[in-house]
């Protein structure tokens, strides 16, 4: 009974003495962060593997245990959801959203200003070198600051993804009217380089009898800043009285306008026969120009590296080529995304670390070389086995613009388009219109951004 | 002359039948066509890969299930909760605003009560208001009320259907006011005159109703986006839908297998109470 007695007392002087073990782990801190995402289906699969090690990796580096909660949400619906969102403090703490709602959220103090979190590599003016300029540019945005009554500059996201268009041409149609453009003195292997190349082309391409075009062109703005653009139009600029004004009026504008009035409305006598351009892709009820373009229809047309995969698999032999120079060279339009972080995160420095983890070289190079798209670090060298095409795009990348830093992009577009359009119709002048369009944008949304 | 009349007749109507099931002809058949082949005008695989496969490769190579399959057995995608989402949302939104209608209506056409004419005004002005007008206060009403991500949050904030209301108490107006007034002799209550009079004589107006407003709610996208966080197992087809268009791109093959299978129970219901839906058409509409 006693050695009974004595082992009890044993074991328990045991207990507590190696049970007190100073050695022993504290519970690990926690830390949740949602995000919210808008990928298709490929690139889903492929955010989900590569974002995958960052938390096993973040906890060996902090020893936190980190979670990322993703969700794939619809990209239709996803600015109302987000501001709904805001309004029940239920928002994501990241999420992915258009180049063109940043703004609007930031103008909203929906999401955090990057540079003033604690681990941001300060200075800002030398971290946004590391990005491609347009990519980080649609996050550089310039708001007051209530307290101080200044105007001050931040980062509210960093880039994940970004794209241009270029001129796609279909080499069968092209191959088709071989003889004819030899005639006329011009390559039937390669697209047009300059807007006279591009009429010149046109000319021959189109072949009204049979329903096919030259050219298949869509009527929103954001597919008309390539013509506007290399006509030498800028779309903002500051005036001597130092305020915004919209340039689309000016006479490199109205060129660029009646250009493209041109490809849709005028016909050109071509040996005998009245040839219009462009397909009436433009029009309510016209045939689509990704579709147009697959069927063989139009034989070029606008577009971006998302449809390199959909037209090679669709059997169309075609081929990409930089969007043909105006008066002052090339130019395209630039979309893509950005990861911002939301002021109701709790932990807004480690979502941070998330953001550049996604738009870290290292992540960049496998997500770019994996589906096929623009990187929006520089100095990474993608090879890009399957899709060739993509050094054209990362070429006209250099040569791009992004659409205008203004809050409510959406509203631009909906009181410009409706204008060119009459143009189109020939139911108004190219120079009445944009004066009308100019006017509405500098009454209801300049006015906004004065101060 | 006559059997000239009816061919010309039976020529006009399946042309005019043409023209309306096309887009339904297309939509079915994208969605058969193999992914890749969603956008092209070819119904039949061109004649080199016929004479190159045979018929049969080739019709396979062409038209598949793959589209099908892809909604059906995607990860992401959870179509059969989708589509019993979306099926709950409309059938109740269609049964409560029936049921709240009907009321009203009859209140509004045989009850006198104070101020009835201004309140009706005022329901029928309200239609003049955009109803995105009302997204805005109608989310922050069902966050306080702590309906996201639940059948209520959908269902409670469409049931107040003005245009249903006016339908109904001009046709309850409509019906012979004597009838009413002998149920009432005979000791019945409101209640009974509704059930057993109103109801049964109204039968084409509520099925028109209905079926207005489950088509309406089937396709409902932004209310129901905005109310479900993006993991509620509320979520319904028009949202789930959404998940196949890209911020460029859209899965075309995809979206059409989606839609085909969606509109099956539209289908089914309007062929079931097309008679009705019709009827009620012509006695609430156009006779009032």
């Amino acid at each position: 009974m006693q050695h009974f007695l004595t082992l009890i007392i044993f074991c328990l002087l045991s207990l507590l003495c190696f049970g007190c073990d100073s050695q022993v782990q504290p519970p690990l801190e926690k830390i949740q962060l949602t995000l919210w995402e808008s990928y298709n289906n490929e690139e889903h699969h492929v955010f989900l593997e590569l974002l995958a090690p960052f938390c096993q990796a973040y906890q060996e580096r902090t020893g936190k245990h980190l979670e990322i909660k993703i969700f794939r949400v619809s990209h239709d619906g996803l600015l109302p959801k987000l501001k709904t969102a805001a309004l029940s403090h239920t928002t994501p703490d990241i999420c992915r959203v258009d180049f063109a709602h940043v703004i609007t959220l930031a103008y909203g103090k929906a999401i955090l200003p990057l540079d003033t979190l604690q681990n941001f590599p300060q200075p800002l003016s030398t971290y946004r070198q590391n990005f491609l300029s347009v990519a980080i540019e649609s996050n550089l945005i310039t708001l007051e600051n209530e307290s101080t009554g200044t105007a001050e500059t931040h980062l509210y996201g960093l880039p994940d993804q970004t794209t241009c268009v270029a001129l796609f041409w279909n080499k069968t149609r092209f191959e088709e009217k071989a003889i004819p453009l030899r005639h006329a003195k011009l390559d039937p292997t390669r697209a047009p380089k300059t807007w006279e190349e591009f009429l010149a082309y046109g000319k021959i391409l189109s072949t009204p009898e049979k329903q096919q075009f030259a050219f298949g062109l869509r009527n929103t703005l954001w597919w008309h800043f390539p013509f506007f653009q290399s006509f030498g139009a800028s779309f903002l600029f500051l005036d001597s009285t130092q305020r915004w004004r919209c340039g689309l009026n000016q006479k490199s504008g109205q060129e660029a306008l009646h250009f493209i009035r041109d490809l849709c409305q005028r016909e050109y006598d071509v040996d005998g026969k009245k040839i219009r351009i462009e397909g009436g892709a433009w029009q309510s009820g016209g045939i689509n120009p990704d579709q147009g373009f697959m069927n063989g229809l139009y034989a070029m047309i606008f577009s971006g590296p998302w449809n390199l995969k959909t037209f090679r698999d669709a059997g169309v032999s075609f081929g990409v080529s930089l969007i043909p120079a105006g008066s002052v060279g090339s130019s395209s339009t630039v979309g893509g995304t950005n990861f911002v972080v939301f002021r109701s995160c709790a932990f807004p420095e480690v979502a941070f670390d998330v953001l550049q983890y996604i738009t870290s070289e290292h992540f960049q190079k496998q997500w770019c070389e994996r589906l096929g798209q623009i990187p929006t670090r520089k100095g990474i060298v993608i090879e890009y086995h399957d899709y060739p095409e993509m050094q054209v795009f990362y070429e006209q990348m250099q040569q791009s613009r992004n659409r205008p830093p203004i809050p409510r992009y959406d509203l631009v577009e909906q009181l410009v388009n409706p204008e060119i359009e009459l143009v189109l119709k020939g139911i108004q002048s190219p120079e009445k219109a944009l004066e009308t369009a100019v006017s509405k944008i500098e009454n209801q949304i300049l006015s906004l951004i004065q101060k | 002359m006559k059997r000239f009349k009816n061919i010309a007749r039976y020529l006009f109507l399946f042309g005019f039948c043409g023209i309306v099931l096309f887009p339904i002809v297309w939509m079915v058949l994208t969605a058969l066509k193999e992914p890749s082949l969603a956008l092209s005008f070819r119904l039949f695989p061109e004649k080199a890969l016929l004479q190159e496969k045979g018929f049969w490769q080739a019709f396979q190579s062409f038209y598949s299930w793959r589209n099908f399959s892809l909604i059906l057995h995607d990860p992401d995608f959870s179509f059969s909760l989708f589509f019993l989402n979306s099926f709950v949302v409309a059938f109740l939104s269609g049964f409560f605003t029936v049921c709240l209608c009907l009321t009203a209506g009859y209140a509004f056409a045989h009850k006198q009560f104070w101020g009835k004419e201004r309140l009706f005004q005022l329901l029928i002005s309200s239609l003049m208001i955009p109803g995105m007008i009302y997204m805005v206060p109608q989310f922050a009403l069902v966050y306080q009320l702590g309906w996201m991500n639940s059948y209520q949050g959908m269902i409670v904030p469409h049931l107040a259907n003005v245009f249903g209301v006016y339908l109904l108490r001009h046709h309850l107006e409509q019906l012979p006011r004597s009838l009413f007034e002998s149920a009432s002799m005979e000791g019945a209550n409101d209640l009974h005159i509704l059930f057993f009079v109103a109801i049964p004589l109204s039968w084409p107006v509520l099925l028109t109703l209905f079926l207005t407003t489950f088509t309406t709610q089937w396709a409902n996208f932004l209310w129901q986006l905005i109310v479900n966080s993006p993991d509620s197992l509320y979520r319904t087809l028009p949202v789930g839908l959404a998940l196949f268009k890209g911020q460029y791109q859209l899965y075309w093959g995809a979206v059409m297998a989606g839609a085909c299978l969606s509109i099956l129970p539209i289908i089914f219901i309007f062929l079931w109470t097309q008679r009705f839906f019709i009827e009620g058409m012509t006695k609430g509409a156009i006779k009032g």
